[in-house]
């Protein structure tokens, strides 16, 4: 038997991989602006991000700095002194507030103009 | 009550890897698991193989984990547990034999941290006294039992072995909260290496396993902020 | 050694600034208009300094802040001196060559913007004689 999943537990998981595939994130996505001084490049790139599966992605992107950044938040409160019995609080309200934003933005990742 | 004890047995002697083994115990439900390993030891296999002294949650000796969280058995009711009881070693320490663990790196942790009163200052006629408000911050801290339950639950002890862990940063912050000791430059450079204080990263499984209720991360927090403070106020 | 924590209160503190900031850079490219990250609409955006000053910022704060996590990873998981000492080299060389390459994105489109008549993509998507034909330094060397 493996150890039991707590709250924080699952937290720093969520943490560490958001985190890993984040900064992963940057070396693609700083190559894709390496073309803006070429309008047209930076244009034909744009076109691919403008496809469904590219969409869906930068949906997915959203969701992954929705959850590092808002248990973020909450790991630098409960550092600076919040109390520990709130650690749990602080989590659910963290994860219910990215995923409102994150449902929020559905139309407008996936469908709206661009 | 009918309870089936799930045990981890490793006997170095006899086996090469760890087996399970059943044994159906049968426990009130005010009789705590140590109880029922203890009744197993005597009646059922002798054999049985685990660490227990005071069974009144005050010595630590019986610290194990149990359907997957360290804790002590002689703290856990049989009447919170289901019918099947999980019983394994202490995770993160090496196994000795069946549910014993080698603590020696645990202690070494703790011992790097300077775990004592540090005041050149000559004694007074009597004691060191402390004010009630100056009691009230070690209070939390000196229920410490050294048990590890705090150390085997932590998933950054479990991969890094040479961070100094909930348990040993504990201790530190009990003596650097303390008003009569002198020793807290020392000690804060001794857990704010790579492997002290900063490798903390809020996760609570030692609070929810600390027998004692101590406030685990409070504490290892408490050890960052005064690491930076001393940092900023640029002292020698 | 003393030992002062600067390096996890930076981290802390660029954690801080990216919160902020991604919700910022988001908020600008994604939802701001319709056309929010077109490239004339992000030239545009980049012609204000204060802009750039918050893309400055906003790069060291994340290399920052991922070399850091990554660092604290490697720590935790890898035993051998050697290995480790080749991580923090590699992570060290990485973050530089992701701030040069940020520093080159920011400045190229300053470059751009310098360069007149100010470019104007749908124009010479268009195939319009107005167009004029963007040149940035990836431009020059790409072609």
């Amino acid at each position: 038997m493996r150890y039991r999943l707590t709250t924080g537990f699952f937290a720093f998981i969520l943490n560490r991989l958001s985190g890993v595939i984040l900064a992963v994130f940057l070396i693609p996505h700083f190559f894709s602006l390496y073309f803006i001084g070429d309008a047209a490049r930076y244009e034909a790139i744009r076109d691919f991000y403008n496809t469904p599966v590219m969409r869906f992605s930068e949906l997915a992107l959203l969701g992954i700095v929705l959850a590092h950044g808002l248990n973020g938040i909450r790991l630098i409160l409960l550092e600076a002194g919040a109390p520990t019995r709130l650690q749990k609080v602080f989590f659910w309200t963290a994860l219910s507030a990215g995923a409102l934003i994150l449902l929020i933005s559905i139309p407008h990742m996936m469908w709206g103009a661009r | 009550m009918d309870k089936i004890f799930r045990i981890k047995r490793f006997d170095p002697e006899k086996d090469n890897a760890a087996r399970w083994e059943d044994f159906p115990v049968e426990l009130g439900p005010h009789e705590r698991l140590l109880d029922g390993l203890v009744r197993t030891k005597e009646f059922t296999d002798g054999s049985l193989t685990f660490r227990r002294s005071c069974a009144h949650g005050m010595c630590g000796s019986c610290a194990m984990k149990i359907n997957g969280r360290s804790r002590l058995a002689c703290q856990t009711l049989a009447g919170d547990m289901p019918e099947l009881v999980v019983f394994e070693p202490l995770p993160a320490f090496p196994v000795i034999k069946d549910l014993v663990v080698d603590m020696e790196p645990f202690f070494e942790k703790i011992k790097s941290v300077m775990p004592y009163l540090v005041n050149d200052e000559p004694l007074p006629s009597r004691e060191r006294p402390q004010s009630p408000e100056e009691m009230e911050k070690i209070l939390d801290s000196i229920r410490c039992i050294l048990c590890a339950c705090c150390t085997s639950s932590c998933p950054v002890y479990w991969g890094d072995k040479q961070y100094l862990g909930p348990a040993a940063l504990v201790k530190a912050a009990r003596f650097v909260l303390d008003s009569r000791d002198r020793g807290g430059k020392a000690r804060l450079d001794l857990v704010s290496g790579a492997h002290g204080a900063a490798r903390c990263h809020s996760i609570y499984n030692c609070v929810e396993a600390c027998p004692r209720d101590i406030d685990v991360t409070r504490h290892i927090a408490i050890l960052k902020r005064q690491t930076l403070k001393r940092g900023l106020r640029g002292a020698r | 050694m003393k030992k002062t924590a600067f390096g996890w209160l930076l981290s802390r503190a660029s954690a801080v600034v990216l919160v902020a900031g991604l919700a910022v850079h988001f908020f600008a490219n994604h939802f701001e208009r319709p056309d929010a990250s077109e490239h004339g609409v992000v030239m545009m955006r980049l012609s204000h300094p204060g802009w750039m000053a918050f893309y400055a910022v906003f790069l060291l704060a994340i290399i920052y802040h991922a070399a850091y996590g990554l660092w604290g990873i490697a720590l935790e998981y890898l035993k051998k001196e050697r290995v480790l000492s080749a991580v923090k080299s590699a992570l060290i060389i990485l973050s530089a060559i992701m701030v040069i390459a940020g520093v080159w994105i920011l400045s190229d489109t300053q470059m751009l913007l310098a360069s007149p008549p100010a470019p104007c993509y749908k124009c010479h998507k268009a195939g319009s004689a107005a167009g004029a034909i963007p040149s940035g330094r990836a431009l020059r060397i790409f072609q």
